[in-house]
Parts: C-alpha cells; structure tokens; sequence
C-alpha cells in the first residue's frame, strides 16, 4: 500500500518546525524508519508532515555537566560508532548498534527510537538505567521529561501534542555500562533487552542499575537490584532479585516467545549485561 | 513540489507528489528497474540504493527527503560494459541465483567494502543482516563480498598508472 496523501513542510529552523507541529494533525519526520512504514500501511495519516532532516545542530552529541547530552537527530549508526559515546556511555553505542540492520541504523535517529511508543525499543532501557531524561520543545514551551515518567504507561503518553525530543541526556557516566539482547535473528527485535550500568570501588558495588525492554508494556526499571548494592557483586544475589521481579511481569507473547520465555531470557541478558558492566568498572 | 536529485551521475529535475517513496520514483518516474520492490515493508533488503554514500532502503524514504541529494543504484555500479569488482565476484561466485535480491545485496556490500576494506565472516553477516537472499543460503554471497574485498584492496594497493613517475611538488 502506498501512503494517503499529505502536505510537506520542510523548515531549516527548529522554531518553525515547532510552530507547524502546533498544528493540527501534523507530525515530525526524522529518519522515517517507523513512521513511513505506519504512514503505508495507514495506521498513521497525518494531514502534515514536518522533515525535520535539515535541521542543523539536532544531531551533535557532546559531554556537559557530567551528562552525555545527545541531538534528537543523530543517527544510530553514528551513535554506534562515535569513540566519545563508546567511551562515555558503551550500553548506548552497543544498543544503538542492536537496532535493525546497518540500512535502518544509516537513517533511523535516537529520538525516533524513543518518541514511537515500542515496548521493544533498544534505546529505552539504556536512557532508563542511566538516569537520563529527554528536553523536549513545543511553540510555547520548553520541559525536562525524566525517562522514568516519559516511559510510565501507558506507553506513548511522555509526549503531548506539538511536542518534539530536542536532546537525550544520560547521566550515570561514573559508571560502567552494558546493553545485552537476545533476538532470533540478527536484525530482528529483541525477545528480551537489558541494559545495566554498575560501578565498582575497592571491590564493592557503589551504584547499580538495570532496565528492561520487551518483557511489559513500557520499557521498565528494576529499583529492586539496589539491593546488591554495598558488597562485592553477586551473579547469584543479583540473579534472585530478577527472578523475582521478572516473575511479577506480564510480558508479550508470540508464537516465537512466549511469556514465560521472555522472562527467562530477561533474567539472562540482564545478567549478562550486568557481569559486563562489573568487569569494566574496577 | 519540484525536487532535484543526481542519481548515478546525472542531474534530475522532478515535480512529485509528497507521498511519493523513493523507490517508486527510481523504478515509476526514472526507469531505473534494477532496484527492486519486495516486501515493501523494510524488511528484505531488495530496494536498498545508496544515498549521500550510504546505503539505505528505498521504501522507506519519500522522494521529497531526498531533494539536493545523491543517489546511486545498481545501475550505477558498472563502467559502460566494465562490471564492478563486486558484480564480478557476484558472477564468480554464483552469489545469486534468481537475482532478484542481487540489487540490494550489491549495494549494501558495497557500503559495508566503503566502511570496512577487510571484513571477517562475521562482519560481513552483520553488515548484510538487511537483505534476505531466498535462493543461495548466503555462503555464496559471503564468498563473493570476501574476494571482491580482496581484489578492490590489491587495486587499490596497485600505484596507478597515471600517478607513477610523476613527482608531486
């Protein structure tokens, strides 16, 4: 099917992008890796559609304040290889890297990954273990969303009408990170994603995190795992703390993973990304 | 709305519709058949073109994206009746069979060779996990990808005749 027909607006600057989102029936398009595809199969027809692909500055990825400050339109691809995203925070290159295939990286942005309300997305968990929280820009406003509340559900709700992602922040640099995933084949989505972020002084676990994706309804924290915090890191301690939190979730179900198969290989990955993390962080 | 585009070398001035997909534009509008429309989903591969030197999947970007760009397509890839090193590592090595996947393949190959000269097994795989092969089981094509690698890094380690002899000042 081809897409029902639209206006296209393409502006070279942020505030008149803003100012054509406001309207009615209007969205952004990025990369369109998501959104033209829901654009064929009509599950999406916007009246307008805004390119946002010669916004200049959108896509620059930089450190300030401790934080990994990143454009809303920087490609996965680039975020996958850039040395200073490798270095400042590896579970949002290795994640950046998971997505699709080395075609959909080339196009697809950070914040398109974030804003199309996917329970499965790669980017999400990492912006939730870290701490981070997405700036986000309408015509008459400007609002730091925490990726905790951007992602409570029901998914989709972090982004209000005429809103566009601007930067995706991600703190906890002081950590180690890792992102692990499983899927059947290479560029398919993930059973179950994890990433982990940890950070290891003198032998003891300081800081910890673990967010999920794929295994609910929204990308989602594990607060329990501070609970390994303070000693010499576990896999066994940290193992029971996700059995038991995964065990409570609901997750998808498809003929290729079942629920209870998705709660399993979370469990895993997120133990894998968990033992990466602390290996690095000595 | 009117666009301009170079695609394989030669500039184009285009009225289009917004709604209009790149690939329809190249195959409908251009006549550029060699890339080809499968799944029209993202998914296979098939309609991969090369954009601003990237490879990218035609169904998934509308002509009116691509204004002041640059495109190639398969039919970009040989010299007159000269075949590209990876075309001819392709023939070679019976990386195809029905051809229909060949297009893609090609020009996602020849974004990963751009990348990374000297590819494993496995960086290959990966680098091609965006097109699906029906008819070869993909072991061909990994062959084929291997060996034009090889034979575009001895070209490219060959001094070229026009160079040798000159001194630069």
């Amino acid at each position: 099917m081809r897409p029902a027909s639209f206006e296209y607006v393409r502006t070279g600057s942020l505030g008149e992008a803003l100012e054509a989102l406001a309207e009615p029936g209007a969205v952004a398009l990025a990369g369109g890796q998501t959104l033209v595809n829901l654009m064929r199969q009509r599950v999406v027809r916007p009246r307008v559609v805004v390119d946002l692909s010669r916004l200049s500055g959108l896509n620059e990825v930089r450190i300030e304040g401790g934080r990994l400050i990143v454009g809303a339109l920087a490609r996965l691809g680039s975020l996958a290889e850039l040395d200073l995203v490798r270095t400042a925070c590896p579970a949002l290159a290795q994640a950046a890297a998971a997505v699709g295939d080395p075609q959909v990286r080339n196009r697809a942005t950070i914040a398109g990954n974030l804003c199309h309300p996917l329970p499965i997305s790669d980017i999400a968990p990492v912006l939730l273990a870290s701490d981070g929280s997405l700036l986000v820009r309408s015509r008459s406003s400007q609002r730091e969303v925490p990726a905790t509340e951007f992602f409570a559900p029901p998914l989709g709700s972090g982004l209000r009408s005429g809103e566009l992602i601007v930067e995706v922040r991600f703190a906890r640099l002081d950590s180690a990170s890792a992102y692990e995933r499983l899927s059947r084949r290479v560029a398919d989505p993930a059973i179950a994603g994890a990433a982990a972020f940890v950070r290891v002084v003198d032998a003891r676990v300081e800081d910890v995190a673990v967010a999920l994706s794929a295994v609910h309804e929204v990308p989602i924290l594990v607060p329990q795992i501070d609970a390994i915090r303070g000693g010499p890191f576990d896999p066994n301690a940290a193992r029971a703390v996700l059995e038991s939190f995964c065990g409570r979730l609901s997750p998808p179900s498809n003929p290729h993973a079942g629920a209870d198969y998705r709660r399993r290989v979370a469990v895993v990955v997120a133990l894998r990304a968990l033992a990466r993390a602390a290996g690095h962080s000595s | 709305m009117r666009i301009e585009v170079t695609v394989n070398g030669i500039e184009q001035q285009l009225e289009v519709e917004p709604r209009l997909l790149l690939v329809d534009l190249l195959r409908d509008r251009l006549h550029l058949t060699g890339t080809h429309l499968g799944c029209e989903d993202g998914k296979c591969g098939a309609c991969t073109i090369s954009l601003e030197e990237q490879p990218v999947k035609s169904c998934m970007v509308f002509a009116s994206q691509v204004d002041g760009c640059t495109i190639v397509t398969v039919e970009g890839l040989a010299d007159g009746v000269a075949l590209s090193p990876l075309q001819r590592a392709f023939q070679e090595h019976h990386a195809l069979q029905c051809g229909f996947c060949t297009p893609g393949f090609l020009i996602a190959a020849r974004g990963l060779l751009e990348r990374n000269p000297n590819p494993t097994e496995e960086e290959i795989r990966r680098g091609l996990a965006g097109n699906l092969c029906r008819c070869t089981g993909y072991t061909n094509i990994v062959r084929a990808v291997r060996a034009a690698a090889e034979a575009m890094r001895e070209e490219a380690s060959r001094p070229s005749p026009e160079v040798t002899g000159v001194t630069k000042p």
